[in-house]
C-alpha cells in the first residue's frame, strides 16, 4: 500500500521545474534579447545557461550538507534571527513573484482570449484554481505537471517545427555586431529565468535524494535551455530583430503565424495559447505555494489543515499584489527592476552564503528552534479571508461575459481602404453598421487603393490601428488598386464573396508560393524591421473580374512604386518563392525553370569609369524544360542558346528595376549574413543601395528534356 | 455485549424462544414433527416457504434417513454428524439459528440434542446466472455475476482454481445482515490492502445494504468526486483478473455487480476483451476510449468556446454553415445545447426505466423523430444535434458505467465554463479536473497511475495503458501487486527453460 509521504520522484521535479523555467523564459526572454542583443541574443542564452548550471553546481554543493529541509538547515546555519530575516525575504520574494506572474497571465488572458472581460474576474479565477491546486500539496501539484509534460511540450515542438519553414535566415545575420553591454544584460536576463532554479532547495523537503533533486534541476535547465535557443531562432527568423523587440508576447504572437498544412484548422493561436498558459499557471502555482508554506511556517502554524487556510490567505494577497501591478505601470518597471537588482541576487546570494559558511565556519548545533504552534487567532482571520474571497469570485462570476452569438455576427472576409477617407473612421463606421457585430477574425484580404499605400503617414497610421485590433488575422493577404470601387463592382459577377475569390486565386491559381505573398503581419513587422523589398498583388479588372495585373514594392516599409509583373516574377524566382517560372524567349520557345535553389554573392570591382561599383552575383540553379517550341531544338548548342537567352533576359529586367531603385534580389536584407561592411554603410543609408549595386546573373541548369 | 441464548436440550424451550423470534412472520414455516421408526422423536423444523424443496432436496433426504432410526440412533447420528451431507451446519445458539435460518436455509432442532442443525437447501429464490448487461466483449466469456454472492464467488473460483484464492466474510447492515465477501490472493495482495478494506467496511453501521453500490458509496475516500473510486464490474472474468493483478474484489449479496479495488483511471478504461484480443486492435480500442473520455466532458463546450468567442480557428466557409444553421433558432447557442443535453438524459434515463423493447424504442423514437423535428421546427440547429450525439457516442464508448457518468456530469461544468468564459473557461475547468484526479487516490494508488508516479513500480504499468504492449512483453503485475510478486508472465524456451533477459 502507498500511503501520501508527501514525497515526489526525480521525474516529477524535473517536470515542475522545466515548467517554471518555460513559464516565464519563453514569454519574456524573446523580446528582451531582440532589445538589447539583437542576432547575438543566442548566445545570450548559451551564456545564462552556463551560469545556471553554475549556479545549480553551488545549490548541489548545499543540497549535499542540508541533509533535510531546508528552512531548519538555514536557521541552523545563520541562527534564528538572521534565518527569519532570511526566510521574510524569500516571503517576499514569492509574493511578488506570485503577484506578477498572476498579473502576467490575466493580462495575456485578457488580450488573447476574452477582451472584454474584467481582470478582477479573471484573476480572481485563476488564483482560486491555484489556491485548490497547492492545498492538495506537492504529490498533487507534480502529478499535475507530471501529467501535462507530454501533452503540452509535443504541441510545442511540432508548432516549432511548423514554424521552421516560415524562417527567414537572413534575419539571423549579422551576428557579434551587439555590444558587450547589451549581451551581458541578454544573458543576465536569462540567468534570471533560469535562476528558479533556486527551488530545488525547497524541493528537498520533497525529494531526500540530493543527487537526484540536482540531476532533474541540471536535465530541466537543459531542455529549458533548449526549447529558449530554438524558440529564439524561430522568432527572429520569423520577424527579424526590430520587429521581435517591439513585440509585447512574440512567442504568442508566433502561433497565429503558423500554418499547418492540410490542416482543418484555420488558426491555432487560442489552443496553443493553453501552453503559455499552463506554463505560467505552473509558476504561478510554486510561488503560491511557497508563499503560503513558508508564511506558515514563519508564523508558527502546524502541519496539516490549517496550511490551507495559509494557502488561501497567500492568495488573495497575491490577489492585492496583482491588482496593484495592473493599475501601476510604474509598480511594474519597479518590480521588473527589483528582479533585476535584488530579487535574482537575493536568491544567488542566499545559498552562496550558506555554502561559505558552511565551508568555512562549523554551524552550531544548538540553533534549531522549536515550530510555534499556530494561534488560532490567526486561523480564524484567515478563514474568514477564504470565505471572503469566495464570495467575491462568485460575486464576480454573476457579471457573466457578454457575446454575440454566431448568428448574429458578420464576418467580414474582404476590406477596402480607399485613400479619400479617413481610415479610422471608416473603421469605426463599419464597426457600427447594421445589427451583426462584426467579427475580422476571417478577414482574408485587404484591398488599399494605391495612392493611399504610397502615402506613409496614412499606411502607418492604418497600420497601427489594425495592429492593436486582435482580430485581424496577421495573415490576411494585402493587394493594390487603382480604384477600389471598380474592384468592389466585380463582386456581383463572381459566384463568391471577393475576399474569397482573392484569396483562391493567390493560393490556388498562382504559381508564386502563398508564403510569399504580403500579408499584414509582413508589414507590420517590416514597420520595424525595415529590411525587405515585398511585392503586393496590384489588381486591375479583366473581363469583368480581378486579375494581378503589376505589383506595388513595398521597400523597406513604404510604398516605391509600381512595378510590371515580369519584374516581380524574377524577383520571386530569385527568392525561391516561385513554384514554376515560366519564360517567352526568341522564336516562341517555352521554358519553365523549377526547383531553384539560387547562390548569393557579394563583391566589389572597379569598373570602366575607374570607381568602385559593387556587385551582387546571382547564380541560378534550377531544373529546366522547353515546355513549347516552334522549331526543333536540341544539342549542346542550342542549350547555350537558351541559357543565353535567360540570361539576357534576367539582366534586362534586372536592370530595368534597378533603374526605379528596385532590387529584385532582395539583397538589402540579405547584407548581414553575406557583407558586413556593407550592412555596417547602408545601416545609415539605405536609400543609397539600389544607386550603388550592380546584379549579374550566371546560370546552372539541369535541362531534364534536352540532350 | 449481550449473553446468547444456548440452545437447550429440551425442544420445547428451543421452540419458546424461536417463536418469539418469529412471531408474525407468515413467511416462516415452524412445523413441530416426529422422528424415528417409532415416531418417538420430537424435532421442530423451521425454514423460509419459498427458500426450501421438501421433496428430492437435501432436507427431504435426511427426515427420510432419520425416520428409519430409533431415538438413541438417531442423537448418535446427530451427534456424530453422520447424516449423510456435507454441508450440515451445527448451531451452539438460538441467536445462530437464527440467522442460519434467514441465509435461506432449514434448522433442525431435536428433542434431547442440544444444538441445532442447518440442513442447506435452495437457499433464496434468485435470477441464476445470466449474461452480463454492461461490459459487453467481442471476445470473451458473456458470463455475468448473479445476485446470489456465493454463486458470484463461485464464478471468480471457477476461473482462478487455487487455494490462494481467499474469500473473507463481512457482514454489513445491522438490520439486513447481508453477506458481503472480501475476495483476494493471498500471496500476491498487499496485506494492508485487506486491512484497510475491512476497516473501512467496520466503518460505517447501517441498516441494510441492498447493493454494493451501498457499500461503495460509503467507503470511499472522497465522496464529493465525481470519479468512482471503486472499480465495478459484472464480469467474473474482469474480477478473476484483478484477482491475479493483486487487487481485491467486494462482493455483496443481491448485488451482481463486484467491487475490485484498488483502482485508477487507466483500469476503467480497460475492458477485457483488452487481453483477449490482438495488441494491435486491443490498443486502438484503447486509444479511442481515451480519446472519446476527452470529448465526452469537452466537445459541447468546446463548440460553444469556439462559435462565440473564438471563431478564428475555424474555415470561414465551415463557420458560415454553423452560422447559417443557427439561424432562426430562438435560443442563444448556450441554451440549444442545454436543451439537447437534456432531452438526451431525458431520453436515456427514459430508456433506462421503461421495459426493455420499449425502451430500445424511445431511444429511436427520441433520436431519429424528436431531433428531427426539432430541427425542423428551428428549436435547435442541425449542428448542435451532431455535436451532442458525437458526444453521446463518446460517453458510450466509455466501458464502465459509473466512470461515463462522471464524464456526463463534468460536460455540464465545461458547458458552463466554456459558454461564459469561451477557451480560458476550458482550460480553467481542464486544470481543475485534472487538480482534482492528481489529488484522488483509491486506497492509496494514484487515480492518475500510470500517467503519474509510473516511476513507483519501475514504469511497469506504461507498458498496459494508452497502449496495450504484445502480451509477451507485459511480464509484470501492475502497481497493485505486492512487492516481490510481480512476475505475472514468464516465456519458455522449446526446452522449457526461461527465456527472460538476463
Amino acid at each position: 500500500m502507498f500511503v501520501k509521504n508527501n514525497q515526489i520522484s526525480g521525474r516529477q521535479v524535473f517536470r515542475l521545474l522545466t515548467y517554471d523555467f518555460l513559464g516565464f523564459g519563453a514569454l519574456m526572454i524573446p523580446t528582451v534579447l531582440a532589445k538589447t542583443a539583437g542576432q547575438d541574443g543566442i548566445f545570450c542564452i548559451a551564456i545564462g545557461l552556463g551560469g545556471a548550471f553554475l549556479f545549480v553546481k553551488l545549490l548541489t554543493s548545499v543540497l549535499k550538507e542540508m541533509q533535510g529541509d531546508y528552512l531548519p538547515y538555514m536557521k541552523k546555519s545563520l541562527g534564528n534571527v538572521a534565518g527569519g530575516v532570511v526566510q521574510v525575504g524569500y516571503i517576499a520574494y514569492f509574493f511578488l513573484l506570485a503577484g506578477y506572474i498572476s498579473y502576467l497571465l490575466s493580462n495575456l488572458v485578457l488580450t488573447n482570449l476574452l477582451k472584454e472581460e474584467s481582470f478582477y474576474l479573471v484573476l480572481a479565477l485563476i488564483l482560486f484554481l491555484a489556491c485548490y491546486g497547492v492545498s492538495g500539496g506537492i504529490e498533487g501539484r507534480a502529478r499535475v505537471y507530471e501529467i501535462l509534460f507530454f501533452f503540452l511540450l509535443v504541441p510545442l515542438i511540432f508548432m516549432l517545427i511548423f514554424s521552421v519553414g516560415e524562417i527567414s535566415t537572413d534575419y539571423w545575420t549579422p551576428i557579434m555586431t551587439s555590444p558587450v553591454r547589451g549581451i551581458v544584460a541578454g544573458s543576465y536576463y536569462v540567468f534570471i529565468c533560469l535562476s528558479f532554479a533556486f527551488l530545488t532547495l525547497f524541493l528537498q523537503d520533497y525529494l531526500k535524494d540530493a543527487a537526484k533533486l540536482a540531476k532533474a534541476c541540471k536535465n530541466a535547465l537543459v531542455l529549458a535551455g533548449v526549447l529558449f535557443g530554438a524558440l529564439y531562432l524561430i522568432l527572429l527568423g520569423m520577424f527579424g530583430a526590430d520587429a521581435l523587440a517591439a513585440m509585447d508576447f512574440p512567442a504568442v504572437t508566433l502561433m497565429s503565424r503558423v500554418q499547418i498544412t492540410g490542416g482543418f484548422f484555420k488558426r491555432i493561436d487560442a489552443f496553443m495559447f493553453g501552453i503559455w498558459f499552463f506554463t505560467l499557471y505552473s509558476l504561478l502555482n510554486s510561488a503560491v505555494f511557497y508563499s503560503g508554506k513558508l508564511t506558515a511556517d514563519f508564523l508558527g502554524a502546524e502541519s496539516g489543515k490549517g496550511k490551507k487556510y495559509f494557502y488561501a490567505g497567500a492568495s488573495a494577497v497575491v490577489f492585492v499584489i496583482a491588482c496593484c501591478f495592473y493599475h501601476s505601470g510604474m509598480l511594474r518597471d519597479w518590480y521588473e527592476k527589483f528582479m533585476w537588482y535584488i530579487g535574482t541576487p537575493y536568491v544567488v546570494l542566499v545559498p552562496v552564503i550558506l555554502f561559505c559558511r558552511h565551508k568555512f565556519f562549523d554551524p552550531e548545533q544548538t540553533h534549531l528552534r522549536e515550530q510555534k504552534k499556530a494561534e488560532r487567532e490567526w486561523k480564524r482571520i484567515l478563514k474568514k479571508a477564504g470565505k471572503t474571497s469566495m464570495i467575491l469570485v462568485f460575486a464576480l462570476l454573476f457579471s457573466g461575459c457578454k457575446t454575440a452569438e454566431i448568428e448574429d455576427r458578420d464576418f467580414p472576409v474582404f476590406l477596402a481602404v480607399k485613400d479619400t477617407e479617413d481610415f479610422c473612421e471608416g473603421w469605426l463606421d463599419k464597426k457600427q453598421e447594421g445589427n451583426l457585430a462584426e467579427d475580422y477574425n476571417h478577414l482574408k484580404v485587404i484591398l488599399i487603393e494605391r495612392a493611399y499605400l504610397e502615402d506613409d503617414a496614412r499606411m502607418s497610421e492604418l497600420l497601427l490601428v489594425l495592429e492593436q485590433e486582435k482580430d485581424v488575422p496577421q495573415n490576411t493577404y494585402v493587394m493594390t488598386t487603382e480604384n477600389v470601387d471598380e474592384i468592389l463592382e466585380t463582386e456581383a459577377a463572381l459566384n463568391e464573396p471577393l475576399g474569397d475569390y482573392l484569396e483562391e486565386m493567390i493560393e490556388n491559381a498562382s504559381q508564386i508560393k502563398k508564403d510569399a505573398y504580403p500579408t499584414l503581419g509582413m508589414l507590420y513587422q517590416e514597420k520595424e524591421n525595415r529590411l525587405e523589398t515585398l511585392f503586393i498583388p496590384s489588381l486591375k479588372v479583366n473581363e469583368g473580374k480581378p486579375a494581378v495585373a503589376a505589383y506595388e514594392v513595398w521597400k523597406r516599409g513604404s510604398g516605391a512604386g509600381l512595378v510590371d509583373t515580369d519584374v516581380a516574377m524574377l524577383s520571386f524566382f530569385l527568392c525561391g518563392e516561385l513554384k514554376e517560372y515560366t519564360l517567352k524567349l526568341e522564336k516562341h520557345h517555352f521554358v519553365s525553370l523549377s526547383s531553384a535553389k539560387n547562390e548569393f554573392s557579394f563583391s566589389e570591382e572597379i569598373a570602366e569609369n575607374g570607381l568602385t561599383q559593387k556587385r551582387i552575383k546571382v547564380t541560378a540553379a534550377c531544373e529546366g524544360k522547353l515546355i513549347y517550341q516552334k522549331e526543333s531544338l536540341t544539342g549542346e548548342e542550342n542549350k547555350q542558346n537558351l541559357e543565353r537567352q535567360i540570361l539576357e533576359y534576367f539582366s534586362e529586367t534586372s536592370a530595368r528595376a534597378l533603374k526605379q531603385g528596385i532590387d529584385v534580389t532582395n539583397g538589402y536584407k540579405k547584407l548581414g549574413g553575406y557583407q558586413r561592411d556593407w550592412y555596417t554603410k547602408y545601416q545609415d543609408e539605405p536609400q543609397f543601395f539600389e544607386q550603388d549595386i550592380g546584379i549579374d546573373f550566371s546560370l546552372k541548369i539541369n535541362w531534364t528534356n534536352l540532350d | 455485549m449481550e449473553e446468547k441464548q444456548k440452545i437447550s436440550k429440551f425442544l420445547k424451550e428451543n421452540i419458546t424462544w424461536m417463536e418469539q423470534h418469529f412471531k408474525d412472520c407468515a413467511d416462516i414455516k415452524k412445523k413441530p414433527m416426529k422422528l424415528g421408526k417409532n415416531q418417538d422423536v420430537d424435532c421442530y423444523l423451521t425454514f423460509i416457504e419459498v427458500a426450501v424443496d421438501m421433496g428430492t432436496s437435501a432436507l427431504g433426504e435426511t427426515l427420510k434417513y432419520l425416520n428409519h432410526m430409533g431415538r438413541e440412533e438417531i442423537l448418535r447420528t446427530l451427534e456424530l454428524n453422520a447424516l449423510g451431507i456435507s454441508d450440515a451446519t451445527y448451531f451452539k445458539t438460538i441467536e445462530e439459528a437464527v440467522d442460519g435460518l434467514l441465509t435461506g436455509e432449514a434448522i433442525l432442532f431435536v428433542d434431547g440434542f442440544d444444538r441445532a442443525i442447518k440442513i442447506p437447501d435452495d437457499g433464496y429464490p434468485a435470477m441464476g446466472i445470466t449474461e452480463a448487461d454492461s461490459e459487453k466483449v467481442v471476445r470473451g466469456s458473456n458470463e455475468g455475476f448473479s445476485d446470489s454472492v456465493k454463486q458470484n464467488a463461485a464464478l471468480i473460483r471457477k476461473r482462478i482454481r487455487s487455494p490462494k484464492v481467499k474469500a473473507r466474510q463481512v457482514k454489513a447492515g445491522v438490520r439486513s445482515n447481508t453477506n458481503v465477501y472480501v475476495m483476494y490472493m493471498e500471496d500476491l495482495v498487499e496485506p494492508e490492502l485487506i486491512t484497510e478494506i475491512e476497516s473501512r467496511l467496520n466503518s460505517f453501521e447501517i441498516d441494510g445494504v441492498m447493493d454494493s453500490g451501498i457499500i461503495e458509496q460509503l467507503a470511499e475516500e472522497k465522496w464529493y468526486s465525481p470519479f468512482p473510486q471503486f472499480q465495478t464490474t459484472e464480469r467474473p472474468d474482469r474480477a478473476a483478473m484483478a484477482l491475479l493483478d493483486g487487487r481485491a474484489v467486494v462482493l455483496s449479496d443481491n448485488s451482481p455487480v463486484g467491487l475490485l479495488l484498488p483502482t485508477d483511471y487507466n483500469s476503467f478504461i480497460q475492458t477485457s476483451d483488452d487481453y483477449y484480443s490482438r495488441f494491435e486492435i486491443a490498443s486502438f480500442g484503447r486509444m479511442i476510449r481515451y480519446v472519446a473520455s476527452f470529448f465526452a466532458m469537452t466537445l459541447p463546450g468546446f463548440y460553444l468556446a469556439v462559435t462565440n468567442f473564438h471563431t478564428q480557428i475555424l474555415p470561414t466557409s465551415l463557420l458560415l454553415a454553423f452560422a447559417e444553421a443557427r439561424a432562426g433558432v430562438p435560443f442563444p447557442s448556450v441554451v440549444e445545447v442545454l436543451i439537447m443535453e437534456l432531452s438526451f438524459e431525458l431520453l436515456r434515463e427514459a430508456g433506462v426505466r421503461l421495459p426493455g423493447a420499449m425502451g430500445n424504442t424511445i431511444g429511436i423514437v427520441g433520436g431519429l423523430i424528436i431531433g428531427q423535428a426539432a430541427v425542423e421546427a428551428n428549436l435547435v440547429s442541425p449542428i448542435v444535434v451532431i455535436v451532442i450525439s458525437f458526444t453521446a457516442l463518446c460517453s458510450f464508448a466509455i466501458p464502465n458505467e459509473e466512470f461515463a457518468t462522471a464524464f456526463r456530469i463534468l460536460k455540464f461544468f465545461f458547458i458552463g465554463m466554456c459558454a461564459w468564459l469561451g477557451y480560458f473557461g476550458m482550460l480553467l475547468g481542464l486544470l481543475a479536473v485534472l487538480t482534482h484526479l492528481s489529488r484522488l487516490t483509491s486506497f492509496g494508488i494514484p487515480y492518475l497511475m500510470p500517467f503519474v508516479g509510473a516511476d513507483l513500480n519501475d514504469y511497469e504499468d506504461e507498458r498496459d495503458f494508452l497502449w496495450r504492449q504484445p502480451l509477451k512483453n507485459i511480464r509484470k503485475r501492475p502497481i497493485f501487486a505486492r512487492r516481490g510478486q510481480s512476475t505475472k508472465l514468464v516465456l519458455k524456451g522449446k526446452e522449457g527453460q526461461d527465456v527472460r533477459k538476463k
